[in-house]
């Protein structure tokens, strides 16, 4: 199973979020930090 | 969440979007927004591209997802990787915070 890596470029991704707007994270790339979040579920 | 929720303006004010991955449909995750006044992106996966991408681990005998937590830094590096080993395994918002500030620091160095 591939894993993000430390000190290495995470993997670029693009989906759509829930209000219908396409979300990729290379978007944020020279503007923002990231503080991506892998929830365990809403239950 | 409710920790992320609140110190969001901490996470702003270093410059940090927060963005939110999980499993559920598109209405569960707006549903869950709206009940909890969320104010990060949120990215509903349910077909598990990303979540497999990242390796968020499944725990047939700790009921479900493993949380994890990746921060990058403005030109995509990943700085802080964390895979939870059980439910309540999250980092502390401080300690993403105090590396947030570094990373900042650094960037404006390199600039």
């Amino acid at each position: 199973m591939s894993r993000a890596e430390l000190n290495k470029p995470a993997p670029n991704f693009t989906l759509t979020d829930f209000k219908g707007q396409e979300i990729s994270l290379k978007d944020f790339q020279n503007k923002k930090n990231i503080l991506l979040v892998f929830n365990r579920g809403f239950f | 969440m409710a920790q992320l929720r609140r110190d969001y303006d901490k996470f702003v004010e270093q410059d940090t979007e927060i963005i939110v991955v999980g499993p559920e449909r598109a209405d569960a995750f707006s549903a869950y927004w709206k009940n909890h006044e969320l104010p990060f992106i949120g990215l509903p996966d349910p077909t598990h591209t990303v979540l497999k991408l990242y390796g968020q681990e499944v725990s047939l005998f700790k009921f479900g997802r493993m949380p994890a937590q990746v921060t990058m830094d403005k030109q995509g590096q990943a700085r802080f990787v964390h895979y939870g080993h059980d439910a309540t395994d999250i980092p502390a918002n401080e300690e993403i915070l105090d590396l947030l500030k570094i990373i900042n620091e650094e960037y404006l160095v390199d600039a």
